[in-house]
C-alpha cells in the first residue's frame, strides 16, 4: 500500500509512460528502417555494438520478427522497472536476509568450486592454441574486444593461462581469496571468451562464472565466531544468481512461445534436431514430451521459491540434478558434471551432510578443522 | 561501506537480468534463451558443411581437426553467408587447408524434410 502512495514511484511509471511513446513514435520506426536498410549511421553503429546478430538475422527472418523482438524487450523492460520500482526494494529486502555460514560450509564450496575448475580448464591451452590458426574468424565478444581486439599470441594465452592456474591455487587454499578469487574469476571469464568469440556463444559456464565472481567477496564477510561467518551475503546472492537464472530461462520460454511451448511438438522437434537413444524414445510419446515439458518449466519458474522458503532445495536441487543429467542425455549438451549441476553445491549444508554420513569421522574432523 | 554493499548487489542483479530485458547476451551475463523459439521458427534450422574436392570427389572436412567444432562452424558460416560475404570465408579456408585440392565447396542442410543445397564452388 505505501508503494502506491509514494509520489517518487509515480514519477518513475510516468518516465517509463513517456518512453514507451518514444519508442512507438520513434524508435520502432528506426528498427524498420534498420531492417530495410537506411536507417541513420548513429543507430546502425548502435546495432553493430550491441546486437551484431542483426545483420546476420536480418537475411533469414522477416522486418516482423525484429518488430515483435523489440516490442517484447519494451515489454519485458517497462513491466520489470515497474516491478522494481513498486515493489523492488520490499523483495530485495525479504531476500536478503542475513543468513550465517558455517566455517566448514565454506571450506566444501571452496574446495568443490575451485577444485572442478580444474576438470574444465586443463586443456583449454592446446585448443586455443590451436583455435588461434582461425584467428581471421575472431570476432570479440564485447567483454574482450577493448582490450584484446585481436586474437593473443599464443605466449600471451600461456601467461594468462599460467596466471589462471596460480590464482587458482591461491583461491583454493584460501590465500588472499578476495584477490587470488577475483583474478582466477578474470583469467577464466577471459580465456572463456576467446573459445566464444567465433560468432557462437554458448551459456554452459554461466551461473558457474557468476559464483567465481561472487564467491571471493566471502573473505570480506566478518566471522562471528572461530566456526560461523555471519551476514554470508556473498552464499545469499550466489542462491539469487542461480535461481534467477532458471526464472529468467524459464520466462524466455513462456514470452517468446507462450504455453504452447508445452505441446509436444516443441519438444519432439528439438529432439529430432539431436537423435540421441533417449531423445528417440521420448520422442515417440506425446504424454512424455509434455511430461518433461511441464516438469522443465516448472523447474525453471519455480526455483527462486527456495529464496522465500529454503526448505523447497529438498525438492528443487535433485530436481535439477536430473533435469541436468536428463537434458544432457538428450539433447548431447554438457558432459556428465556439468557446471550447471556444480553450482547446486551452494545449495547443500555440508556439515549436515557430513554428520549423517560420515558419523563425524576421519573425513567431517578433516573438513572441521579451521587450517585451510 | 554497508551501503556500498548494496549498490554493488543491486548493480550485479541489474547486470544479471540486463540480457533478459535487452533479449541480448551481455558476456559474462547471459541471456537464457535455448529452446524458447517456437517449433516454426525451427524449420529455418541451417547447418552448413565445407567439403574438399578433389579427382571428381568431394571429401566433407572435419571441423574439429581445424580447431573448430561443428557448432562453431555453423554459426561461422551462417554468419558470412547471410552477410554476402561467403567467398571471404572461402578464400580464408583455402588458406588454411594445407590439403590438396581442386576447389572447395559449401553446402547448406535445411528446410523440412531437410535438404541439402550447394551455396559456393570455390577456387581462386
Amino acid at each position: 500500500m505505501k508503494a502506491l502512495t509514494n509520489a517518487r514511484n509515480w514519477v518513475g511509471l510516468s518516465i517509463i509512460l513517456i518512453g514507451i511513446l518514444i519508442y512507438f513514435i520513434f524508435v520502432r520506426n528506426l528498427v524498420f528502417m534498420a531492417y530495410e536498410g537506411y536507417s541513420p549511421e548513429w543507430f546502425n553503429n548502435f546495432i553493430h555494438t550491441f546486437y551484431p546478430r542483426f545483420f546476420v538475422e536480418r537475411d533469414r527472418f522477416s522486418a516482423d520478427f525484429f518488430l515483435q523482438k523489440t516490442d517484447l524487450m519494451i515489454g519485458r523492460i517497462s513491466v520489470v522497472f515497474i516491478l522494481v520500482i513498486f515493489w523492488g526494494q520490499k523483495v530485495y529486502d525479504k531476500v536478503f536476509i542475513a543468513k550465517d555460514v558455517s566455517y566448514m560450509n565454506f571450506k566444501v564450496f571452496r574446495i568443490i568450486l575451485y577444485g572442478a575448475a580444474t576438470f574444465y580448464y586443463w586443456d583449454w591451452l592446446p585448443e586455443l592454441i590451436h583455435l588461434g590458426e582461425m584467428k581471421d574468424f575472431y570476432s570479440p565478444v564485447l567483454f574482450l574486444s577493448p582490450l584484446f581486439p585481436n586474437y593473443p599470441s599464443a605466449y600471451l594465452l600461456a601467461v594468462i593461462f599460467a596466471l589462471m592456474i596460480l590464482s587458482n591455487l591461491l583461491a583454493i587454499s584460501n590465500k588472499q581469496l578476495l584477490f587470488s578469487g577475483l583474478c582466477f574469476a578474470l583469467c577464466f571469464i577471459t580465456l572463456e571468451g576467446f573459445f566464444l568469440s567465433f560468432h557462437k556463444l554458448d551459456h554452459g559456464f554461466a551461473t558457474y562464472i557468476y559464483c567465481l565472481i561472487i564467491f571471493p567477496w566471502m573473505a570480506t564477510v566478518k566471522q562471528s565466531n572461530e566456526n560461523t561467518f555471519s551476514d554470508a551475503w556473498p552464499i545469499r546472492l550466489i542462491w539469487v544468481a542461480i535461481t534467477l537464472s532458471y526464472f529468467m530461462s524459464g520466462m524466455e520460454k513462456l514470452t517468446i512461445s507462450g504455453w504452447h511451448w508445452v505441446l509436444p511438438e516443441t519438444i519432439q522437434g528439438y529432439l529430432s534436431l539431436h537423435h540421441t537413444p533417449l531423445g528417440d524414445f521420448v520422442a515417440q510419446y506425446d504424454f512424455l514430451c509434455v511430461l518433461m515439458a511441464v516438469l522443465g518449466l516448472s523447474l525453471q519458474l519455480g526455483f527462486v521459491s527456495v529464496l522465500f522458503k529454503p526448505k523447497l532445495v529438498w525438492v528443487f536441487v535433485p530436481a535439477g540434478l536430473i533435469f541436468h543429467f536428463l537434458t544432457g542425455q538428450m539433447f548431447q549438451i554438457a558432459g556428465w558434471i556439468s557446471p550447471w549441476q556444480v553450482v547446486y553445491i551452494f545449495f547443500v549444508d555440508w556439515k549436515k551432510v557430513l554428520e549423517i554420513f560420515t558419523n563425524k569421522g576421519f573425513l567431517y574432523k578433516m573438513i572441521n578443522t579451521k587450517n585451510g | 561501506m554497508e551501503r556500498y554493499r548494496h549498490l554493488g548487489i543491486k548493480v550485479f542483479i541489474f547486470l544479471l537480468i540486463l540480457p533478459f530485458l535487452t533479449i541480448t547476451d551481455f558476456y559474462p551475463f547471459m541471456r537464457f534463451g535455448m529452446f524458447a523459439e517456437p517449433i516454426r521458427s525451427y524449420e529455418q534450422l541451417e547447418t552448413y558443411r565445407l567439403g574438399v574436392f578433389k579427382n571428381n570427389t568431394v571429401q566433407i572436412l572435419d571441423m574439429d581437426s581445424l580447431g573448430l567444432s561443428e557448432g562453431k562452424f555453423n554459426y561461422l558460416a551462417r554468419n558470412y553467408v547471410h552477410t554476402h560475404r561467403e567467398n571471404q570465408l572461402m578464400r580464408t579456408f583455402w588458406a588454411k587447408l594445407s590439403v590438396d585440392k581442386d576447389s572447395l565447396f559449401l553446402f547448406k542442410i535445411h528446410g523440412v524434410p531437410l535438404d541439402t543445397h550447394l551455396i559456393v564452388r570455390f577456387a581462386p
